[in-house]
């Protein structure tokens, strides 16, 4: 090679090497403007390999929502949902966050982010009255799972009438992949009226303070994830639960019937410190996450275990999960059988023998049969008689008691098993033999017999005894 | 209540008209005559127990307050649109936005069929508010006068009937058109210190609450005290506590849709 081409293909080469050079140096890190979901949407994972610079534009507004069927609140919202929209960025992000209080709003609103390091998560930064902006910028120097909240004063009105939601700064390298991601929070709510009534109703201080909410949903409202709105999974599926605590009081306890988390994230963190988990506990302003592949078809319900909330108050979702069977994992109901043990029709109960005070007059036996009652009969037959349909028969206005003393006495001597006809009614059950005193037998007989319109008979001991052969 | 001068509001109008010539005369005279128009009501001098500490001297001492008239009204739109074509600087078009923001009166583009007239004044700025009250003689109430007066419940009410109406309003399903003056009355005869609107003060910033709330308890600052003599079951100081957390976030240029204003007069 001649001397100048080497020379002009140094130069070719210390060119293209200063173009890349200067290009990589040079780049401009990637703006973007945050892409929001509303629950129980997730955003999808972030690809990145860089960080960048993320815009986040959330607006506070106040607006009147469903809480349950027939129920509304005023709530106060971050994107106009309870929860507020999901907010996923990634680990060393430069996030410019700009909060929009809509010019409709009555109250100044502000945003703690508990993923933000600095005065107040952010709220230092961002008390903004109606039809105000403000901004400010942080670094996403930590990764996980955060609860962010409205923090002006009062804070708890602020969070007991809706207002929170989850940023999930994304670790560098990623969570593993699954196919299913959902959002979910749970919150509480405390009205002015008791749980179910009717109309819109205004928050109460009183119950706030004292903890006892008359509402406790997944997502804002009750059976906002149950029926059509169910989450969705197919058997087979690895589902990941990004799930937060909104509060302001209660602690969840965080369960899905018929499943075991396989991993749990706890507390929001980065590390799955935990296999095999059946229920996590979720603080108030506090997350989780939780993975779980789903083997089989059914419907899974999300609870919080402190179980009275969910049968009660209204925190219950819904996962269906879809596909085909899987007959060595859960098998379904393969037999329905009577369980009679011992081989013996008839169940003797053992009842505590206290000598019990001898009744003179039929107005005695009566009293005291009634305290008989109450504790051996009326489980079954009702505290008025009146049995329970197609089970156990009823005692009041019956054919089959006032047909026949001795009969009655018989069968509480011996209990009772097959089918009888009572008052046109087949029942096939079984009453067990209860182990009462001839005395009492004579009282709680003659009890039965004084109420709801029977016979009025009077049973005594001696006919008792007379019957037991 | 006896009100300033023994009239009663129907009148207003044959009375401002008098003021007006009256004053015309004074001014030609070279004396400046305050013109009021709106019915004022004294509030009698007495103590305001703070809950939020105010600077480190007064910590929450209770503060004396002074005797001082206070407008019996929220100004009505009525109000202000006569104040504005007397003053038509402070018409929207002419007013600089260092003096208020782009929202001033925003609602006045809606219908006239939804025009309340006496409903009250919003989207004023601080500016604006004082304006209107200077133009009257008057001046804007301070932050301890109007809790003061606000903290003074219904004939026969206590701080709950205060709170209740308070609570009443954070939770109602938002009117399109803000409703009439006139559904709230303290046991001063002052209607609609709450139910209604948020109102300017003259020293809306003058209670260091910073944009946090709960920074200022170790800032030492203010909350931080309201909330140490805060009782856990003290609902009114709480639900008041939205009052000084709105204030905090306000700059005199500021407007918004539920922020108006009323006047006070020095005895």
């Amino acid at each position: 090679m001649k001397p100048i081409a080497r020379k002009f293909g140094h130069i070719i080469i210390v060119l293209i090497f200063s173009i890349v050079w200067f290009s990589a140096c040079n780049k401009e890190p990637v703006m973007e403007e945050a892409k929001l979901t509303y629950a129980p949407e997730v955003p999808p994972p972030i690809t990145r390999k860089n960080p960048a610079k993320v815009v986040i534009n959330l607006e506070t507004k106040e607006v009147v929502g469903r809480l349950a069927d027939g129920v509304e609140y005023t709530f106060w919202t971050f994107g106009g949902t309870v929860p507020g929209p999901f907010i996923r960025i990634r680990e060393g992000d430069d996030v410019e966050f700009n909060l929009h209080n809509h010019p409709s709003s009555k109250m100044p609103h502000n945003i703690d982010l508990h993923a933000v390091t600095g005065q107040g998560g952010g709220a230092g930064a961002s008390l903004t009255v109606p039809g105000r902006s403000s901004k400010f910028s942080f670094k996403a120097i930590n990764a996980g799972l955060y609860i962010y909240h409205c923090a002006t004063s009062p804070v708890g009105m602020h969070i007991a009438n809706g207002m929170y939601g989850l940023i999930f700064v994304e670790p560098k390298e990623g969570l593993p992949k699954v196919d299913k991601e959902y959002y979910i929070v749970q919150s509480e709510f405390y009205t002015n009226g008791k749980h179910g009534a009717p109309g819109l109703q205004g928050f109460n201080m009183e119950k706030a303070l004292t903890e006892t909410p008359d509402y406790v949903v997944f997502n804002g409202s009750v059976g906002s994830l149950t029926d059509n709105k169910a989450l969705k999974a197919k058997v087979g599926e690895t589902v990941r639960l990004f799930v937060g605590n909104g509060g302001p009081n209660l602690l969840s306890s965080f369960h899905v019937i018929g499943e075991i988390f396989d991993s749990v994230y706890t507390e929001g963190g980065t590390v799955a410190n935990q296999k095999n988990v059946q229920t996590t506990l979720v603080p108030a302003g506090g997350s989780a996450i939780v993975d779980f592949k789903v083997e089989v078809p059914s419907t899974l319900i999300l609870v919080d275990h402190s179980i009275f909330r969910t049968f009660n108050k209204g925190s219950l979702g819904m996962l269906k999960v879809e596909g085909e069977e899987n007959k060595t994992i859960y098998s379904g109901k393969q037999e329905d059988t009577v369980y009679l043990p011992e081989g013996s029709a008839i169940q003797r109960m053992k009842t505590e023998s206290v000598e019990a005070p001898k009744a003179k007059t039929k107005a005695e036996k009566i009293e005291i049969g009634e305290r008989v009652f109450n504790t051996n009969c009326s489980a079954c037959h009702m505290k008025e008689g009146q049995g329970v349909p197609n089970v156990f028969p009823p005692l009041a206005k019956s054919d089959y008691l006032n047909a026949n003393k001795e009969r009655a006495i018989g069968i509480l001597l011996k209990g009772l098993t097959g089918e009888i006809t009572v008052n046109g009614q087949k029942y096939n059950n079984v009453m067990p033999h209860l182990e009462l005193s001839d005395d009492d037998i004579a009282n709680v007989l003659t009890y039965v017999y004084s109420k709801w319109e029977n016979k009025g008979l009077e049973v005594s001991a001696e006919e008792v005894k007379k019957n037991k052969k | 209540m006896k009100d300033y001068h023994g009239c009663t509001r129907i009148n207003t109008d044959k009375r401002f008209r008098v003021f007006v010539y009256i004053s015309l005369y004074l001014y030609i005279c070279g004396i400046t005559f305050p013109l009021l128009s709106s019915e004022l009501v004294k509030v009698p001098a007495g103590v305001y127990k703070p809950f939020i500490k105010v600077d480190a001297e007064s910590a929450t001492k209770p503060i004396p307050v002074k005797s001082f008239y206070l407008d019996k009204y929220l100004v009505t739109k009525k109000d202000y649109s006569e104040f504005i074509s007397k003053n038509p600087k402070w018409k929207k078009e002419n007013t600089p936005q260092i003096f208020a923001d782009e929202g001033y009166l925003d609602d006045w583009k809606t219908k006239k069929e939804n025009f309340i007239l006496d409903s009250p004044v919003t989207y004023i700025s601080w500016f604006s508010a004082k304006g209107y009250c200077e133009s009257q003689g008057k001046r804007l109430p301070n932050a301890y006068e109007w809790e003061y007066a606000a903290f003074i419940p219904p004939i026969g009410g206590n701080s709950k009937t205060v709170d209740k109406e308070i609570m009443r309003w954070y939770g109602e399903k938002k009117p399109d058109h803000l409703p009439s003056i006139g559904r709230y009355k303290n046991a001063l005869g002052i209607y609609d210190l709450h139910g209604l609107i948020w109102e300017w003060v003259y020293d809306f910033n003058s209670a260091s609450v910073t944009g946090d709330s709960r920074a200022d308890s170790d800032l030492e600052s203010s909350l931080f005290c309201g909330a140490g003599a805060l009782k856990a079951n003290d609902f009114s100081n709480y639900a008041a506590y939205m009052r000084f957390g709105y204030r905090a976030g306000l700059k005199g240029w500021y407007t918004g849709k539920y922020l108006g204003f009323r006047c006070a007069k020095d005895l």
